[in-house]
């Protein structure tokens, strides 16, 4: 079994965000929408999932409060602040810089 | 707007910090509900229960470690391990009370003496004067050092003509020292103050508290009288009212309008300042009476951007023109400028320094000391660093916390110095000058407790990290395996340690013994007079009520005729100055038949009768003064002998005269002792002359004003009585500085006597830090070569022999360091000159005893070790292992 494609650093961040851009979640949703979305080519471990969580809590980008979720229990919301929302634009916009630079560097090479 | 970010971390750090509990309850809150939720969607998606779980653990990884890799990202780490540190340290401290307490007992009085010298050093050299820009005030002076007035008042011309044509100074100003009397409701009083210039305050830049400064016309002749008075004259005698400004009242019997009142601290020239009377000097015609008499202080501020040295050039230059102009008064007359904070603190800053470096020194050996205490314990912890570096411990990460604990130690030592330096606050009065005494005190402010703070830290790192030097290099099976205490690198720098306490505490005590017998030198000096049952005091007669020499005689002779009927008294007398109290009041001494020009100058004082025999100089030839001495006889004088010298040949019979040359001649009819005026320490730079008050022919300034009465008992006991018989003839004269001939004399070495007892204090201190060092590592040294010991006598060593061994090896030590100490004394001593007297900076027998007396300590502080080693049981070293 080929091993799955590692996560450039920092884009896990990325996803966390651009997810919680959408709407506040919880840990588990949040690995639950991971799977759902990327399918098996970006494999999120959920052991690696809440240490990002916590990362970036502590920077100031996203803030979390404690609630009850779907199944009655109470769950810990994470939802973007107002300075991660600016950190996310600045990330994407990083991130489509560099994946623009990547897919011509490859496309050199088969040229 | 954005929030900034810290508004988002901030209460994050600080809830990781102080709701540690509250966040890990939190986090594993929301691992748990993770791994339930999956474990409910694996079952719902078709496992067995047990699958389930152990698929939904498999994906999370070591729950355990994910946790820890959360806890890593809430960057409090650092402080949460000093937290742990500090716990562990003061758990530390309560195992050991004994080494805590000792530990911080030496730390506690190294930083409290030092926090306590400081203190002074700080009001005093520090501080800047509490005036505007007090770095550009400086004081002007003349000079005459040919005829021994090398820092001489300055006559008024000469001043008026500096002001005029210097351009260094933003404005110079001139005063000088009086006392008046205030009457009028209450007692009478004698205050001292000064008249000045009106410019003076301008020129200080300080604003009064209440009313204004003098304006330009006041203290002009014909103008109305007006005061400024102190905020301390202000309390007190007129109890704070505001509306004593505007008010008149009676100063030396003239009606003064109060018109100003200064601010709370301040001070000048003197802390006993109370009162300040404008007076101005307008040009006369006649030079003589402008520049021949020498009375003013002037103060000056400089112009910004010009240095004093600068300044004293240019009157220097102008001096020197001046004394080509006017020869018969200038010649000779030089000038010097000197800063006001220079002039303030005068020789005080030397000792001042000599005692900080001492505590210092102190200081450096009780850290060296109590590093050795923790090298020690150092060593016992061997196992325990051992096991926790084993652990995975970092290097650092066991340096910081013996970091930790070496601060914590001297921050509690450090609280224990504060309170100790805080505590000998009233006792370092004596340590600040007079010029300054009132305004500065040392006090407890944020300086000072930064200062012991630093120091604390200082020596807290100093000797924290003193065990950390060996502790890595241990190798960590050794260490399990034994008790390897004493290696011998470990040795050597502990007795590196121990010498270089004794080669400092070497100097400590050499500096102390050579205070000391300064102390004693001085106290051996014979003043000239017996200073033991007199009491002494001041009358000074208004101008007003006593306008004639009749009126003031008729007033001395009633006091005096009334004191000696008071009960003890054995004889009473007036002069004109005691000695010590006035510097002043010198005339030129001419000799008939010889013309000196310029005369040598003398000390002149007019006495009654018994003054002399009451203060008790010794009658060397001739006769004293008698009643018969009076105007109805030719004018007599007795002179010192140092003045009989001038003569050649018997001075008894010979005639001279007193600062006129044209006036009358005097018969020399005795010969007395000369007395040190100036200063025990010095050998009067003048002569003296007595003349008898009965012959005197004016009111003017060598009017006696101060009374002296032999008693049989203790004087102070009789000054109720005698201030009781003065109101008695007059309840408005007043009467001032009552206090014994002894205080007099006393204050001039009370300054000398505290520093030498605080010296001493240091040097116990010192030489028990140094004893105790070496007592602490020979005992470890013994305890650590117990077996060789044992083996030794069991080979048939004798007692004496292991006692030799033991004691050789600290006579290396402390020789080692007494001898380095004895270096280091040679070359600092020299700087202590000036504050010696009648003992050179390298007087063998100090150093020499100096040296002698830590050997021997040392010597005594070996001996129990090393007796100990020769009573070891061969049995019990042996089996030991």
């Amino acid at each position: 079994m080929s091993k799955p494609t590692d996560l450039v650093q920092g884009t896990l961040d990325l996803l966390i965000m651009k997810m919680l851009a959408l709407e506040p979640m919880h840990g588990w949703a949040i690995s639950q929408r991971l799977k759902q979305v990327s399918g098996d080519v970006l494999q999120v471990s959920d052991g690696s999932l809440y240490p990002a969580l916590h990362k970036l809590e502590q920077e100031g980008w996203i803030k979390a409060e404690w609630a009850p979720s779907e199944n009655n229990r109470r769950a810990k919301y994470y939802s973007l602040t107002r300075i991660g929302r600016r950190e996310l634009e600045k990330e994407t916009a990083n991130w489509s810089r560099l994946s623009a630079a990547i897919t011509q560097v490859v496309r050199l090479e088969e040229g | 707007m954005r929030p900034p970010r810290w508004l988002y971390t901030i209460p994050l750090r600080l809830r990781s910090l102080f709701q540690r509990r509250r966040v890990e309850q939190d986090l594993d809150d929301e691992i748990r509900y993770h791994l339930e939720r999956q474990i409910q969607k694996n079952i719902d998606d078709g496992l067995t229960s047990e699958e389930a779980r152990y698929a939904a653990l498999r994906a999370m990884g070591s729950v355990e470690q994910r946790k820890e890799e959360c806890r890593d990202v809430r960057k409090v780490h650092f402080i949460e391990d000093v937290l742990r540190d500090l716990h562990y340290a003061f758990r530390m401290m309560r195992r050991n009370p004994g080494f805590t307490l000792l530990t911080v007992l030496i730390m506690g009085l190294g930083i409290g003496a030092n926090t306590a010298v400081f203190s002074v050093v700080d009001a005093v050299l520090l501080k800047p004067l509490s005036f505007y820009q007090p770095e550009r005030l400086v004081m002007v002076w003349e000079e005459n050092t040919r005829l021994g007035y090398p820092h001489a008042d300055v006559a008024t011309g000469n001043y008026l003509d500096w002001k005029e044509q210097s351009d260094a100074f933003e404005d110079l100003a001139g005063y000088f020292g009086n006392a008046f009397n205030l009457t009028g409701e209450g007692i009478p009083e004698r205050l001292d103050g000064i008249q000045a210039t009106p410019n003076l305050f301008s020129l200080l830049g300080v604003q009064p508290a209440l009313g204004r400064w003098f304006n330009s016309s006041e203290g002009l002749p014909g103008q109305s009288q007006v005061a400024i008075l102190s905020y301390g004259l202000w309390r007190r005698r007129f109890g704070g009212n505001p509306q004593v400004v505007g008010q008149s009242i009676l100063i030396n019997d003239q009606p003064h309008v109060v018109v100003g009142v200064m601010p709370e601290g301040f001070q000048f020239p003197r802390g006993d300042t109370q009162l300040w009377i404008p007076i101005q000097f307008p040009r006369t015609q006649s030079d003589a009476a402008e520049r021949n008499v020498h009375f003013l202080r002037v103060v000056g501020r400089l112009k910004p951007l010009i240095g004093w040295q600068q300044a004293e050039s240019q009157v220097q230059t102008i001096a020197r023109r001046l004394a080509e102009t006017y020869p018969v008064t200038n010649r000779n007359y030089g000038a010097l400028v000197i800063p006001l904070q220079q002039e303030f603190v005068g020789d005080a800053r030397l000792s001042l320094w000599l005692l900080l470096a001492a505590s210092v020194l102190v200081l450096a050996i009780a850290c060296s000391n109590v590093a050795n205490l923790l090298v020690t314990r150092g060593i016992g912890r061997t196992r325990e660093i051992a096991i926790r570096s084993a652990l995975g411990a970092g290097r650092h990460r066991v340096a910081r916390q013996l970091l930790v604990e070496g601060v914590f130690l001297s921050a509690t030592a450090c609280a224990v110095g504060v309170l100790f330096a805080v505590g000998s606050f009233q006792f370092l009065d004596k340590l600040i000058p007079p010029a300054l005494s009132g305004s500065v005190s040392p006090a407890l402010d944020m300086r000072l407790l930064g200062f012991a703070v630093l120091v604390t830290l200082f020596s807290g790192i100093a000797f924290g990290l003193a065990p950390f030097r060996g502790t890595f290099r241990i190798d960590l099976s050794e260490a399990f395996r034994a008790r390897n205490a004493g290696s011998a690198g470990r040795v050597r720098s502990r007795a590196f340690l121990v010498a270089f306490e004794t080669a400092l505490a070497v100097v400590v005590v050499a500096s102390t013994g050579l205070v000391v017998r300064t102390m004693m030198n001085i106290r051996a000096v014979d003043p000239g007079f017996r200073p033991q049952n007199v009491l002494t005091l001041r009358l000074e007669l208004a101008a007003t009520q006593y306008p004639t020499v009749e009126k003031r005689s008729a007033f001395h002779q009633e006091v005096l005729d009334r004191v000696h009927a008071l009960p003890g008294v054995i004889s009473a007398g007036f002069t004109t100055f005691l000695p010590y109290t006035n510097f002043a009041g010198t005339t030129g001494f001419f000799v008939e038949g010889r013309r000196d020009i310029p005369p040598t100058v003398v000390y002149r004082r007019e006495t009654s009768s018994e003054y002399l025999s009451a203060i008790g100089v010794p009658l060397l030839k001739g006769r004293w003064f008698t009643e018969e001495d009076d105007r109805n006889h030719p004018p007599v004088a007795i002179i010192s002998e140092g003045a009989a010298r001038l003569l050649d040949g018997d001075p008894i019979g010979r005639h001279v005269n007193l600062g006129n040359p044209g006036g009358p001649w005097l018969t020399v009819v005795g010969v007395v002792g000369d007395m040190r005026e100036e200063g025990v320490e010095l050998p009067s730079r003048r002569a003296a002359a007595y003349t008898p008050y009965a012959q005197s022919q004016e009111v003017w300034f060598f009017n006696p004003r101060d009374l002296a009465i032999r008693v049989q008992a203790d004087p102070m006991s009789l000054a109720a009585a005698v201030q009781r018989e003065v109101w008695a003839i007059n309840p408005n004269q007043t009467v001032s500085q009552i206090r014994t001939l002894e205080t007099i004399l006393e204050q001039q070495v009370s300054n000398r006597e505290l520093q030498a007892a605080l010296l001493s204090a240091f040097s116990l201190l010192s030489i028990s830090l140094a004893a105790l060092g070496l007592y602490a590592l020979l005992s470890f040294v013994v305890e650590a070569r117990k077996q060789e010991f044992g083996v030794r006598i069991a080979l048939g060593a004798t007692p004496r022999e292991l006692i030799a061994s033991v004691l050789h090896q600290s006579v290396l030590w402390i020789g080692n360091g007494a001898l380095a100490g004895l270096a280091i004394t040679l070359v600092v001593a020299r700087s202590l000159s000036s504050l010696l007297y009648g003992v050179e900076p390298t007087d063998p027998l100090t150093l020499a005893a100096s040296v002698l007396l830590l050997f021997g300590v040392g010597m005594l502080a070996a001996l129990v070790p090393a007796w100990r080693a020769s009573r070891i049981d061969p049995m019990v070293a042996l089996r030991h292992e």
